[in-house]
């Protein structure tokens, strides 16, 4: 399956989870939305599941269940930014929780994660780019695939 | 056999005095047993707070830890140690829930032992969240001194 593909369904997931974070921002909600990128296995079509609203300060994707028939080939997720000083891309904690996918469920696969203020959508994995050195790490990790502007 | 009814007697004795300890005991459980009221936070040390997180959910607590506000807001946590998060292990750390004007008022503490006050959630140890619940409605971050040395006395 190529990256493209995938990019081309997350962009349209972020798209998804981007209007609902700028939504809650607009009430002085900060929250993170998320879901998983989804494959149907007997057609090989990809799709993503809806965007769920994540607990205070985090989004736990492991509660999101995934619909029989499809496999996990990717996960997205939203960071409520404000301000430009919070950065672009993914935070070790994103590139962790990778690492935690593929340890517990043997599943290598791409994470990605919009920002509210930028727009701006990356795309990461569990070993990187760059790998994060500590949780303290404040570069941002991933490589940027698309822009999705305010409605 | 004299001997042996004395022996009888001091025990009946003993016994009557330990049923009346246990009867006051009882008395004094139930009034343990009532309903207390928590005035103030539960001071709670992070590795009480980590191994049953569950115990203190919902509940105001205090505890210290290793301060990280990240760039984001969905990187600010609390870690039982500065080495745990240099080696990803997020278990032992706690995510914080912190306002915009609180990450800029605690900035100054960032990477350093503090003491948070606030609301634990928490799904338990075992919860499928990278770490072990979430503090939110922190009231208070104060900074936490192990070891403050003192200037040398110059004569």
């Amino acid at each position: 399956m190529a990256q493209q593909q995938i990019d081309h369904v997350a962009m349209s997931a972020e798209k998804a989870a981007l209007r609902l974070t700028r939504a809650d921002l607009k009430k002085g909600i900060h929250r993170e939305y998320g879901g998983w990128i989804i494959q149907n296995n007997e057609n090989g079509s990809l799709s993503y599941t809806k965007p769920v609203k994540g607990q205070e300060a985090l989004i736990d994707l492991s509660k999101i269940p995934v619909p029989d028939g499809f496999t996990i080939v990717g996960d997205y997720h939203t960071h409520p930014h404000t301000t430009s000083t919070e950065g672009l891309g993914a935070d070790p904690g994103d590139v962790e929780s990778l690492r935690g996918i593929a340890r517990n469920q043997h599943l290598d696969i791409p994470g990605y994660v919009a920002d509210t203020f930028s727009g701006s959508v990356y795309r990461y994995t569990q070993w990187g780019p760059p790998m994060p050195k500590t949780m303290y790490d404040t570069n941002p990790f991933g490589v940027k695939i698309g822009t999705i502007p305010p409605d | 056999m004299a001997g042996h009814l004395r022996f009888r007697k001091m025990n009946l004795k003993v016994l009557s005095v330990v049923l009346g300890m246990m009867v006051l005991a009882v008395g004094a459980g139930e009034s343990l047993g009532a309903p207390r009221k928590q005035s103030g936070p539960i001071n709670v040390g992070m590795i009480a707070l980590l191994a049953s997180p569950q115990k203190y959910n919902q509940k105001v607590i205090q505890t210290v830890g290793f301060l990280n506000i990240g760039r984001g807001r969905e990187s600010d946590n609390l870690w039982l140690h500065e080495e745990d998060g240099q080696l990803f292990l997020c278990k032992n750390s706690f995510a914080l829930d912190l306002s915009d004007d609180q990450r800029k008022q605690f900035a100054y503490l960032n990477h350093t032992y503090v003491v948070v006050t606030g609301i634990l959630h928490s799904d338990g140890p075992e919860g499928s969240a990278m770490n072990s619940g979430v503090i939110v409605n922190i009231e208070q971050i104060e900074s936490w001194h192990p070891y403050v040395p003192t200037q040398p006395t110059v004569k």
